[in-house]
């Protein structure tokens, strides 16, 4: 049930199926490393948030979350021994995250629905809008 | 109210034929009485399926089917097919939990909302499984199971 037409550059970039469906978790979770739990800063509290940041739907609530699990801002690029987290935004409002894997491919978890693999921009359009800020950590 | 009728049973083949006709035929007031007879008890006979159950069913299939790539909660949340679903009421929560036995999916801000009521710890918020798990054991004290 992935429908890359709502990707437009998904088709000139190419993507890969990594692995199945799970509404167990999401690409922020799978970004700093989670698979079990949901991450949102939702104001209903119902999802997870880590304590000491912002539970608001801004960047800067993004920010806090990435920086106490040890992601800060950087340049892009790829460095061996650097786990980078590209952070996309529709109107300044985070959507998605995805985490780097080489020098050209970068890893997403789609919402509920599949991982796969796909270039930075191959995600950038109506539905998670553009890279907004990038982040590291040393592995 | 979502009427279904099955034409094809309830009429002759020839029936489909006679929409100008001046006089009904015999399969066409079989179709209306059926018709009426669903209207009045809320029933469709065909599926065994409420008008609750098939409306629910549609929302929640069109909400699984436009949010499965979002991960804001408040972009799945503030979706127009999950708000409907939240509209309709505290009839809907036996569907609800059948929907998270079956598929453990993001019911519980409907369920938070139809019920008024929350039993997630909050040491479990994001952990879908126990997530699920709190609201089965909600359902099982309250006899919904």
């Amino acid at each position: 049930m992935f429908h890359p037409v709502e990707y437009p550059n998904l088709q000139a970039e190419g993507w890969v199926v990594r692995s199945p469906p799970s509404a167990k978790y999401n690409c922020i979770a799978w970004a700093v490393g989670e698979n079990r739990k949901w991450w949102w800063p939702d104001i209903g509290l119902q999802y997870y948030w880590p304590q000491g940041a912002v539970r608001a739907e801004t960047v800067e609530a993004f920010v806090q979350a990435f920086a106490l699990m040890g992601f800060l801002e950087c340049g892009p690029g790829y460095d061996v021994g650097i786990q980078r987290i590209a952070l996309y935004a529709l109107n300044g409002v985070p959507k998605h995250a995805a985490k780097q894997i080489d020098d050209r491919l970068w890893h997403s978890k789609m919402g509920r629905n599949i991982n796969i693999e796909h270039t930075l921009r191959g995600l950038e359009g109506p539905v998670y809008g553009q890279v907004i800020k990038i982040f590291g950590k040393s592995a | 109210m979502n009427v279904m009728v099955n034409l094809a049973t309830a009429g002759s083949a020839s029936d489909y034929r006679r929409w100008d006709s001046p006089v009904p035929t015999a399969g066409f007031v079989a179709v209306g009485l059926a018709m009426a007879l669903q209207q009045a008890v809320g029933v469709n006979y065909q599926r065994g399926v409420t008008p609750t159950v098939a409306r629910f069913r549609q929302l929640a299939d069109q909400w699984i089917a436009e949010t499965i790539n979002i991960s804001s909660v408040s972009d799945m949340l503030l979706h127009p097919a999950y708000q409907a679903i939240i509209g309709m009421g505290p009839a809907i929560i036996p569907l609800l939990l059948d929907e998270l036995k079956r598929e453990p999916n993001h019911w519980f801000a409907a369920l938070k909302a139809v019920t008024g009521e929350n039993p997630v710890s909050p040491a479990y918020a994001g952990d879908v499984d126990m997530m699920v798990d709190a609201w089965l054991a909600w359902a099982e004290q309250r006899g919904y199971r």
